[in-house]
């Protein structure tokens, strides 16, 4: 008996020690594609989601003019898989709207007719009901949070006397005035609670620091006119800014608090420094600097210690804007090239190498991370906003108007 | 003394017996025909590319351009009746003028060609790239290249999926003649779009090259391996 179930170890272990040592062929992809899906149906919120979709560059949302009826009148709750595969779909959305919520499932064609992902949204206005949707949708595909239901800010554009503060869905929908300053406003910048935005604003003659909520209301007065200030941005745990004050007619960053208050000067030197960016973590400031002659990105502590150059190719670098995820330490910038064109760049900060994402598109300044760093929201000389996805460099445009710092806004979960 | 002798006989004995089972098992090893196996192996794909003129490092990066579209010259595309507008008919130009020399030298080109021509057929793998250079290849390897080539040409992996760390392992059973009898598979990424391209590379995959001899059995008792990393 027991040699028996000796014998039958051996060969157990034996075939497993074969199978494991089998020699494998490791396969590359040729390339990649869009992933190809199919959201059927005139439902208006099934059109948001669409389109959010679309926006991310990643997919190829199938025409549903070209559905056959059979697809179009196809129940909610199932799908013919083989009439899909046929007409090129790889996964199906289909998003419904009641009277009181909204249905969204995912059918992945290969897994057959059941939905993989079926949600149900209730007490939502359409709108956020169906970015939900699509936040889910990118969630179930590569498992990280999306950037649907967020916000854009800017400064209107153009050469007016009165400019304002502005906001809108990342979508170019909903657009409105956020504030009613009646005098040329600029460089807006999200609080990290998405509840306020931070701009500057000439109202009385000087540049002043205003903050303002978000949604619209009374903006209130941060820092008076003694110094000449530019460019704000607010510290990832939201209780300090970082701001380019110019004292002595020399531009330098310095930190104030939230009522305005001197905290800390960050840079010393005869150059201009300006621009300040945070890091995600908060342990970091990107800015701008010509202290070597060409304005150029550089790095330093959140205290203003260790300050080094990042970038060493361009002559003219500008608008350093860090991704705001922890684990991608990567900075977006524009810059101006040997052919006196504006484009939009990345820089690793860590490694400093420099990656190129428009070209031969017009002038594109000003890049603004999505939350999740797949896309990038700019300005263009093509006209008003656009969002790019660097790696499929598929791009939308999103806003016709003219527009100053389009500035993407924190994903805030409900 | 004498009783120690059988002793002694006996430590010969099994000695030689020892070394001769060592000795035989060596050279029966080397006598069979031996299987070629197929080892694992990381491939790179690589594209021979025109070097341009080195950009100065200071300059920012550009992206790559596909270069444009050749175009048809315009006359290429007129048409008309007009005799007199046809281009003038070429005139042949005589032949260069040959000397005795010429011959000899051409003679002795070809000689020379001839000569690599049959050094060259001395080495490498018949179904090897002429271009190629080594003779060290196994079946094996050269067989794992091509099924290799045959899946990468068509799989593409969407930009959706294309976060590091997927990996999704296959298997592939086929005939002595390379058609897929089946393919499955067996550990998928656990990611919805990249395990779609996975299974429908699999299924678009319908002959692979006719495997070597001594494996047809294996593969299709067993099957293939296969790991589709991006």
């Amino acid at each position: 008996m027991k040699t028996r179930l000796t014998v039958v170890l051996v060969l157990v272990f034996g075939a497993a020690r074969a199978r494991a040592q089998e020699p494998t062929i490791r396969i590359n992809p040729s390339g990649a594609d869009l992933y190809r899906i199919g959201i059927p149906g005139a439902d208006p919120a099934a059109r948001v989601v669409a389109n959010d979709l679309d926006l991310t560059g990643f997919f190829k949302i199938l025409d549903p003019r070209a559905f056959p009826a059979a697809l179009s009148n196809e129940p909610t709750d199932t799908i013919n898989a083989t009439n899909w595969m046929q007409v090129g779909g790889q996964s199906v959305a289909k998003v419904r709207t009641g009277s009181s919520d909204t249905e969204c499932r995912l059918f992945e064609i290969a897994k057959g007719e059941r939905p993989v992902l079926s949600k149900r949204y209730s007490g939502l206005e359409m709108r956020v009901a169906a970015h939900e949707c699509a936040n889910d949708l990118i969630k179930y595909f590569t498992g990280e949070d999306g950037f649907f239901g967020t916000q854009i800010t800017f400064a209107q554009g153009g050469r007016g006397r009165v400019r304002e503060i502005m906001a809108m869905d990342f979508d170019g929908a909903n657009v409105h005035q956020v504030t009613r300053m009646n005098a040329v406003s600029l460089l807006p910048s999200w609080s990290p609670s998405a509840r306020e935005i931070a701009f500057l604003s000439f109202v009385f003659g000087g540049a002043d620091l205003w903050v303002a909520p978000a949604g619209g209301g009374r903006a209130r007065r941060v820092t008076r006119s003694q110094d000449a200030i530019s460019g704000a941005a607010w510290s990832p745990d939201g209780s300090r800014l970082a701001v380019t004050l110019s004292r002595g007619g020399n531009a330098d960053i310095y930190l104030v608090n939230r009522e305005g208050g001197l905290l800390r000067r960050l840079t010393d030197n005869g150059a201009i420094d300006t621009s300040p960016a945070w890091s995600p973590d908060g342990s970091q400031i990107a800015f701008v600097s010509n202290r070597l002659g060409n304005p150029q990105i550089y790095l330093m502590g959140a205290d203003g210690s260790g300050a080094r150059r990042l970038t060493y190719q361009g002559t003219y670098n500008q608008t350093p804007r860090w991704c705001p995820r922890r684990d991608t330490p990567l900075i977006a910038f524009t810059a101006r090239d040997e052919k006196l064109h504006f484009d939009l760049f990345t820089v690793d900060a860590r490694s400093g190498q420099i990656v190129r994402l428009t070209q031969n598109q017009g002038d594109n300044e000003d890049p603004t991370f999505s939350p999740n760093c797949r896309v990038v929201a700019f300005k263009s000389s093509r006209g008003g906003i656009w969002i790019l996805n660097p790696n499929t460099r598929v791009e939308h445009q999103v806003y016709k108007g003219a527009v100053e710092a389009p500035r993407w806004g924190p994903a805030v979960r409900r | 003394m004498a009783s120690r002798d059988p002793l002694k006989v006996g430590g010969l004995v099994v000695t030689l017996a020892l070394h001769g089972g060592a000795v035989g098992l060596i050279l029966y090893s080397h006598m069979r025909p031996s299987e070629p196996v197929l080892m694992p192996r990381e491939f790179m794909v690589a594209k021979i590319v025109r070097l341009g003129r080195k950009r100065p490092k200071n300059l920012l990066p550009t992206i790559p351009m596909p270069p444009p579209e050749p175009t048809a010259p315009k006359e290429a595309v007129k048409l008309t009746e007009n005799e007199a507008a046809k281009p003038a008919p070429k005139t042949e130009k005589p032949p260069p003028e040959t000397k005795p020399g010429d011959f000899k030298q051409a003679l002795a080109r070809a000689r020379q060609l001839e000569k690599l021509q049959a050094q060259a057929d001395q080495e490498g793998d018949p179904s090897g790239d002429p271009s190629g250079t080594s003779d060290t290849a196994s079946a094996g390897d050269l067989y794992a290249t091509a099924i290799f080539k045959v899946y990468f040409e068509q799989w593409k992996v969407p930009h959706l999926a294309s976060a590091q760390g997927l990996s999704a392992r296959a298997r592939v059973f086929i005939n002595a003649q390379g058609n897929v009898l089946r393919a499955q598979v067996v550990k998928p990424s656990g990611n919805g779009p990249y395990d779609d391209s996975v299974v429908e590379v699999l299924n678009r995959v319908k002959k692979l090259p006719p495997p070597p001899p001594g494996l047809a059995q294996r593969f299709e008792r067993s099957g293939l391996s296969l790991e589709f990393v991006p």
